[in-house]
């Protein structure tokens, strides 16, 4: 029943109309012709009941004095009038006394028994056949007799069919008229609605909303469909507006991302700016200093030069030395934020380096009254690739921290191999039970240029130590990071991965070099070739080779460079690489391009702090390379390594290594000679492993001499101050032997 | 030779037989009696509106009783008077006058004088209507019969009914 229902419910409203206006039509018709088929019927038996009544009337008038007189054949005459009426089929006429007086059958019509004449007053009755119809014979208001008369309802039953078959004609042409009606009709309704159906469906299917649906007429259709187009209209607006803000949102974002580009490529230019201005200024410092610390070294070698300008010149040396140190420190934190620190790969003996680092520490340690512990486990590696160097500037500064801001207790350094992650790892600890670091500035202390509170009260150094160190160990692919608790000491856990390589690849000791006096007489004209655009660096050059017997060549820039080259044929070319006309590079390139250029040495001399572009000059050609300021001893060693001629060294004794040159008892006896005061000083310093407090005691004390204050400089600078003093130790030995 | 028994059944059969006698006279005469008040429905006297009706009797009475019953009753809206008389100037003045089969000799004299009066003769004298009377009762198969002679009413100035002529024998 719900199926059927729905059924209907789901009908195109085309076919629910006609199927309204069928069932409407049918249904009235139905009633109307029901009604007026059994009202005709009543009319039709009220008809015959009259008809019937008035013929029984008019034989009963004709037939009173038949039956007054008793005339039976009279009576039976009257009857036989009836035939005239085929739809009697019998008729009878009453006595006074209720008997039969006179009977009539039609033709054809079996005789039927007469019913009594009713005493009530009912004249007639209807069976399911005929009507019964009895009349009272009056004469003057009395009652003589009665007459009945019988019809047949043939005739009714005729009519009735007439009737039925008429209403159902009518019936089915109304039907078939109101169908075609209703069809033709329920468009003026249906078809608005389709066209909103469908206009709907076009729009749902194809999202097109600039489509409008007609709008015909002013009924409730017309204001659906009105209402539907304003519906429309509204979602093409918000549409619109959608899009319209969402293209502005893509345009804000295109800008957004245009400026922040923009802002990016800015803040990359400016590190850019900001790296090459070191690089720049380290470049343009360097330069001069390469002519104070150079020119220095030349006048030193002066024999005339009096003591107090000896004394003079060498704390301008000493000076320029600090300065460097400084500027270097700086620069190595500028490479870093550049992304410009190159590691080097190359093996190294671990545990020595850590037991190297710790001996160094010890005495500062036991000088300040504390416990330094050193726990190195079994298992880890002795022969490690990485950046060696690096490794022990990270350790000395912890080391260095630790002691400097630990007042009693001890120092720890740990060290063992681990695996994570399927690497092996070195993890290395520096836990100080010293005030620790309060937990604002755990943080803190690896930011660059900020110093913690203590720090800060603490004299001395850049405060990038532990900056660097932190960055370092970052480029290693390690981490350096620190838990403390104010008050409890803090804890620096190192950790750097792990390149174990054999034992074979560990690098040979340098073999040692002995101080060059002069060319030996003799020889062939050894000729070297200086390229600078400045007239001082290569002043600086010639007045230090030359008096070692070379001929000097010298050339402003690259392209006369070139030009000398092809001319003079040097043996040895000293090529500056930022040049104009034609820089160092290109002046190398072109010289390997000669014929007579493949094999001579060319030793590039450049103030850049940057180790790739040393590397692009060594690419291009260059045998090895200077860094400005110019060192004497560096540069005789080049020469010597790279020209095959024949020198004097000085003294019999083999010229010891550069940085070792006054260590032991060299540097011990040279080490005598200075004030009591100052060694102490210099002790202290060393054993507090700070850098900078030697380099500014040598520059602040006067008649150091050079080579002594080189020595311990360079011992400084290369964080040897275990040599230092092991150097000063061993005076202070051999004096108190002396003198016991 | 006469048997008791036969004797008995033959007085039995002659009782039964006067008794139906008895009873057919009577029965004929009640008959007559409603004859002559049904022509009060089928006969149209002149003097319409009357107050009543007199029925008059002339002869011996066989009849009595039974006229007598109609004495009062309502004839057309009017009261019904029967009234016994031998005075002729009494009966002309009659709406109607049944004449008993005793006064057969004297029809003619009592004929003559009803002659051209608006009066309704009836008789159950044989031959009535040929002797100048209007209506007459004749017995056939045992049943009573109407006999009207229509130029007697003519001349009585009476109308009847034409059902009454269809259920008599109208005579010439």
């Amino acid at each position: 029943m719900s199926r059927e229902y729905l059924s209907v419910r789901n009908l195109p409203i085309r076919k629910k109309l006609v199927l309204i206006a069928m069932i409407t039509t049918l249904f009235a018709l139905v009633v109307a012709g029901a009604a007026f088929t059994l009202s005709a019927r009543k009319q039709v038996k009220q008809n015959m009941v009259q008809d019937l009544s008035a013929l029984a009337l008019l034989i009963a008038d004709r037939s009173n004095a038949a039956l007054l007189f008793d005339d039976r054949i009279m009576a039976q005459e009257n009857l036989a009038s009836l035939r005239i009426k085929p739809s009697v089929t019998s008729a009878c006429i009453y006595g006074e006394d209720g008997k039969v007086f006179a009977a009539y059958n039609a033709r054809g019509v079996t005789a039927e028994q007469f019913p009594l004449p009713p005493d009530n007053g009912l004249k007639y009755q209807f069976t399911q056949h005929q009507l019964v119809l009895f009349e009272q014979i009056v004469v003057e208001g009395k009652r003589i007799g009665t007459i009945c008369l019988r019809s047949s309802l043939a005739e009714l039953d005729t009519l009735w069919q007439r009737y039925l078959t008429t209403a159902l004609l009518i019936l089915v042409a109304s039907g078939v008229a109101s169908y075609f009606l209703s069809s033709r009709l329920q468009q003026i309704v249906s078809e608005p609605i389709m066209a909103l159906t469908s206009t709907a469906r076009q729009i749902s299917q194809h999202k097109q909303f600039s489509v409008r649906a007609d709008v015909v007429g002013n009924d409730e259709i017309g204001l659906l469909g009105q209402a539907f187009n304003n519906m429309l209209e509204t979602i093409e607006t918000m549409n619109a507006e959608l899009v319209n803000s969402n293209r502005s949102l893509e345009q804000r974002v295109v800008e957004r991302t245009l400026e922040l580009h923009d802002a990016k490529e800015r803040a990359e230019a400016a590190n850019r700016a900001k790296s090459l201005f070191l690089a720049n200024m380290s470049h343009e410092i360097r330069t001069p200093l390469n002519a104070v610390l150079g020119f220095s070294q030349i006048v030193l070698h002066d024999p005339n030069l009096s003591s107090e300008n000896r004394h003079n010149l060498q704390t301008v040396n000493r000076s320029g030395e600090h300065l460097l140190t400084l500027i270097n420190d700086v620069l190595d934190m500028a490479k870093i934020e550049s992304g410009r620190m190159v590691l080097e790969q190359a093996p190294f003996d671990l545990p020595a380096l850590l037991e190297d680092v710790t001996e160094m520490f010890m005495p500062r340690a036991i000088a300040h009254d504390l416990q330094l512990i050193h726990e190195i486990s079994y298992d880890l590696p002795h022969c490690i690739a990485g950046d060696a160097g690096k490794l022990r500037q990270i350790v000395i500064n912890l080391l260095g921290n630790a002691i400097k801001f630990t007042e009693q207790g001890g120092v720890a350094l740990r060290a063992r191999a681990i695996r994570r992650d399927g690497r092996n790892w070195l993890e290395l600890e520096v836990q100080d039970s010293g005030p620790g670091i309060a937990p604002d500035d755990l943080q803190l202390v690896f930011h660059a240029f900020e110093q913690s509170e203590l720090g800060r009260k603490s004299q001395g150094g850049t405060g990038l130590g532990l900056t660097i160190s932190r960055e370092y160990a970052r480029l290693m692919g390690g981490d350096l990071s620190v838990t403390s608790e104010a008050g409890h000491g803090a804890c620096f856990q190192l950790s750097l991965p792990l390149v174990e390589v054999e034992q074979t690849q560990l690098a040979p000791a340098t073999a040692p070099v002995r101080r060059v006096l002069r060319l030996r007489p003799g020889q062939q004209e050894w000729r070297v070739l200086v390229v600078d655009d400045r007239d001082t660096n290569r002043e600086i050059l010639v007045k230090m080779l030359a008096p070692l017997g070379f001929t000097m060549i010298e050339a402003e820039d690259g392209q006369a460079g070139l030009e000398a080259f092809v001319a003079r044929q040097p043996q040895l070319v000293l090529m500056d690489v930022v040049m104009p006309v034609m820089d160092g590079r290109e002046a190398t390139r072109r010289i390997r391009a000669l014929p007579e250029g493949k094999e001579v040495p060319i030793i590039a001399v450049s103030a850049s702090v940057f180790e790739e572009q040393l590397r692009e000059i060594i690419q291009v050609g260059a045998t090895d390379f200077l860094r400005k300021p110019l060192r004497e001893e560096e540069l005789l060693e080049k020469v010597v390594r790279f020209l095959p001629a024949e020198f004097e060294y000085e003294g019999e004794a083999p010229a010891l290594r550069e940085e070792e040159r006054l260590s032991g008892a060299g540097l011990a006896e040279a080490l005598a000679q200075l004030p009591e005061d100052l060694r102490g000083e210099l002790l202290a310093a060393a054993r507090q492993l700070d850098r900078g407090a030697i380099t500014s005691l040598l520059d602040a004390v006067d008649g150091i001499p050079l080579e002594t204050a080189d020595s311990l400089r360079s011992h400084a600078e290369a964080y040897r101050f275990d040599l230092i003093e092991e150097a000063l130790l061993t005076q202070r030995q051999a004096a108190t032997g002396g003198e016991g | 030779m006469t048997h008791p028994a036969i004797r008995l059944l033959l007085a039995m059969t002659l009782a039964l037989f006067m008794n139906t006698l008895l009873f057919a006279g009577e029965l004929e005469n009640k008959v007559k009696a409603a004859y002559i008040y049904n022509f009060t429905k089928f006969v149209d006297w002149p003097n319409e509106g009357a107050e009543s009706m007199s029925i008059c009797y002339v002869g011996n009475d066989p009849m009595r009783t039974q006229l007598g019953e109609l004495n009062n009753r309502q004839a057309k809206g009017r009261t019904i008077k029967i009234i016994r008389s031998r005075d002729l100037s009494a009966i002309a003045g009659c709406d109607m006058v049944f004449i008993s089969q005793s006064e057969e000799r004297q029809l003619g004299a009592l004929l003559q004088h009803l002659q051209g009066k608006a009066v309704l003769t009836v008789s159950d004298i044989p031959q009535f209507t040929q002797k100048g009377g209007m209506v007459g009762f004749v017995m056939e198969q045992n049943r009573v019969k109407i006999e009207i002679s229509q130029k007697a009413v003519r001349q009585g100035k009476l109308k009847i009914s034409a059902k009454l002529l269809e259920v008599a024998r109208v005579m010439p």
